[in-house]
């Protein structure tokens, strides 16, 4: 059990009539690098603030670090660091103040570490909030989350809005700070360039529910595109695994993206029609197969 | 430094854009036998990725007999002999040959004509024919 | 800092501008027409207590929670591992204190420049007494019918819509007017808190009142506190 410190089960999460999780299960292992990724909408932050207990699902389990989050929701957020989406935060108080603030709140709060962080991450004790730049505030709320030194933390979009030295700055604090400590992080983002270099795992989640959970290298190397010149008329859905299947009208070629590519699929495949040749892809287009491929319900392109 | 460069979106995977920029460098002599290679830990900082990738990078090149790992020292480019690069190099050289050979087969071209090219192609950039 | 503590501290620094302000109107109002004497002392002392009355909690009601939800800081507040019920329970108990500070320093001034000049001392403590309540309460049905609004104003617009509704409740005099057993009630004086106000200037049904608007508050104050741990659960 204590090998997964996210373990959730069947969620189902509404926001009146709208369903936004339609029965979410997902398990993340102890100390690995999470990729939680999905189309704007399809409901990663309400997955998150469930898993913090600031939500309450209607059917479903979420245990985080061992602890049922329905019973000990307090208990949970005292113990996980969590980023959340375009933190705005109390732009009135200074820096100092607010790092004391939320410091009362977490009783393991290490000042030393915060204090020697705060230097790192370079951010003024006297500088009102309200006066840092994007960057600094996303450093600032990273700061704010680690400061009890979690052993699991959340980041929810948190290279929103940065410029692109901000996120990759950003991204080597996570490897740095976290990756080293053997601190569990879950990572969510739309930006799959982003988390593709540093998660160890990726899911992917598309109207509420999880279409993919994978170690990220595997998942790259299972799914393939293969161009073939059909025979006759396919269908198109006997394909096992199939992600997506696109023809051309001219050369009526067809492209055929599918996922656990074995070798004997490969040769099934071929059985439809000669190989052209295969062609290699990025975790963009993997994710656009499994998002919107067309899965020959429809007639292909 | 290592100066190692990562496309984000290549068809590439990650581990395999790093093994290859390595291999390369050791294969060529740019790094030298012996040299102390950038820690797992700094190497994933440098270039902001996962430090498992770089593990599972230095563990492919150790295998392949390119680095060698000394516990409690670090990790060092092995004792490759000229044969072996050369061997590599070939390798190398040969893989985007294939590349070529295939693409001249798509638009049929001939082995002939692809003989004249490659001595064509020599020419233009050493200066020696070959 | 102790959790709680480090509650009150953040909804004082955040409400300090507010009832300061507040105060240095609200006095400088009461200082000086009771110094210039313009107008009778008893003009001056209910010209500022109708602003306390009628415009201070609104102004303090909207920084409670409609401010911060404007802001969208309140999420900040309610990530943090401490129950939701604690942080309104903290910015009821400071919202309170946020409207009686301004009310008590002015009859402070007012007793000191006037008493029992034009008005005895005892009446001018009796206003003002008075006032603090009806604050009180005018500020908490704000706040807790304003939770679910975005911005301030709207908040302040839900204010003025309450005040409008017992006004109007007051000036439907005939159908509120009961006779039991053999008393005259005036029921509106009792379900609005404008009981506390009548009780200021004579001797209203300020008992009736107290007890009726207390039950109402309590009710009240349970339900905003329903209402406020469900704020986490916005339609992001």
């Amino acid at each position: 059990m204590n090998e997964y410190v996210i373990q959730i089960e069947g969620l189902h999460v509404r926001y009146g009539k709208y369903e936004a999780l339609g029965g979410v299960d997902l398990n993340v292992p102890k100390g690995s690098i999470f990729g939680f990724i999905g189309r704007n909408g399809a409901g990663k932050t309400t997955t998150i603030k469930t898993l913090l207990g600031l939500l309450t699902p209607r059917a479903g389990s979420c245990r985080v670090l061992g602890l049922d989050v329905q019973k000990q929701p307090l208990e949970v957020r005292k113990r996980v660091g969590y980023m959340a989406e375009d933190q705005q935060m109390y732009g009135w108080m200074t820096v100092d103040e607010i790092i004391r603030w939320v410091g009362s709140f977490y009783p393991p709060w290490d000042s030393t570490f915060v204090s020697h962080l705060r230097e790192v991450l370079q951010l003024d004790l006297k500088q009102r909030v309200k006066n840092l730049s994007k960057g600094q505030n996303s450093k600032l709320a990273l700061l704010l989350a680690l400061g009890h030194r979690p052993q699991l933390v959340i980041l929810d979009d948190p290279t929103l809005g940065l410029d692109p030295i901000a996120r990759k700055e950003f991204l080597r604090y996570v490897i740095s700070l976290l990756q080293n400590e053997g601190v569990t992080v879950f990572f969510s983002s739309h930006l799959l360039y982003e988390i593709e270099p540093v998660a160890d795992y990726i899911a992917i989640l598309d109207k509420g529910r999880i279409i993919k959970a994978d170690k990220t290298i595997d998942l790259r190397e299972s799914v393939r595109k293969l161009i073939i010149e059909p025979n006759n008329t396919c269908d198109w859905r006997q394909i096992q695994g199939l992600l997506d299947v696109a023809v051309d009208d001219g050369t009526r070629h067809a492209s055929i993206t599918v996922e656990d590519c074995t070798p004997e699929k490969k040769v099934n495949i071929q059985t439809m029609g000669k190989l052209i040749r295969e062609v290699p892809l990025n975790l963009d287009e993997i994710f656009e197969a499994y998002v919107i491929g067309n899965r020959g319900e429809r007639k292909p392109l | 430094m290592l100066f190692l460069r990562i496309e984000p979106s290549s068809a590439v995977p990650i581990y395999r854009q790093i093994m290859e920029q390595i291999r390369d460098q050791i294969i060529s002599g740019q790094l030298t036998i012996g040299q102390q290679m950038p820690s797992v830990r700094q190497l994933a900082e440098e270039l902001a990725v996962n430090q498992n990738t770089v593990l599972k990078v230095y563990g492919e090149l150790c295998r392949e007999g390119l680095l060698k790992m000394e516990r409690g020292s670090g990790t060092f480019i092995a004792d490759v002999s000229s044969a072996r690069r050369a061997d590599e190099c070939e390798q190398i050289v040969a893989r985007i040959l294939g590349q070529a050979v295939e693409k001249a087969r798509n638009m049929n071209i001939g082995i002939e004509t692809m003989e004249e090219l490659l001595r064509k192609e020599y020419q233009k950039r050493t200066g020696e024919p070959r | 800092m102790s959790p709680t503590k480090a509650l009150f501290w953040k909804e004082w620094r955040q409400m300090q501008w507010r009832w300061i302000f507040s105060l240095a109107m609200c006095c400088t109002i009461v200082f000086v027409g009771l110094k210039t004497r313009v107008l009778p002392d008893q003009m001056i002392i209910l010209f500022s207590f109708g602003i306390s009355a009628f415009l201070i909690p609104l102004f303090i009601a909207m920084g409670l929670v409609a401010e911060e939800r404007e802001q969208d800081s309140l999420r900040m507040q309610l990530k943090l591992p401490v129950a939701a019920w604690k942080v309104y329970v903290v910015k009821m108990a400071i919202g309170t204190l946020a409207v009686a500070i301004p009310a008590v320093v002015c009859s402070i001034i007012a007793l000191l420049m006037a008493g029992n000049r034009e008005r005895t001392s005892a009446d001018i403590i009796r206003i003002y007494g008075f006032v603090i309540p009806f604050e009180i309460i005018f500020m908490l049905w704000t706040v807790v019918f304003s939770l679910k609004r975005k911005t301030q104003w709207a908040a302040a617009l839900t204010g003025v819509v309450i005040l409008a509704v017992w006004v109007f409740l007051i000036i439907c005099d005939d159908v509120f007017l009961l006779e039991i057993w053999h008393i005259h009630w005036d029921l509106s004086l009792i379900i609005t808190p404008f009981g506390f106000l009548e009780a200021g200037s004579d001797k209203g049904p300020w008992l009736e009142t107290s007890v009726a608007q207390g039950i109402l508050a309590a009710v009240l104050f349970w339900w905003g506190m329903r209402r406020f741990a469900m704020l986490t659960r916005s339609d992001k």
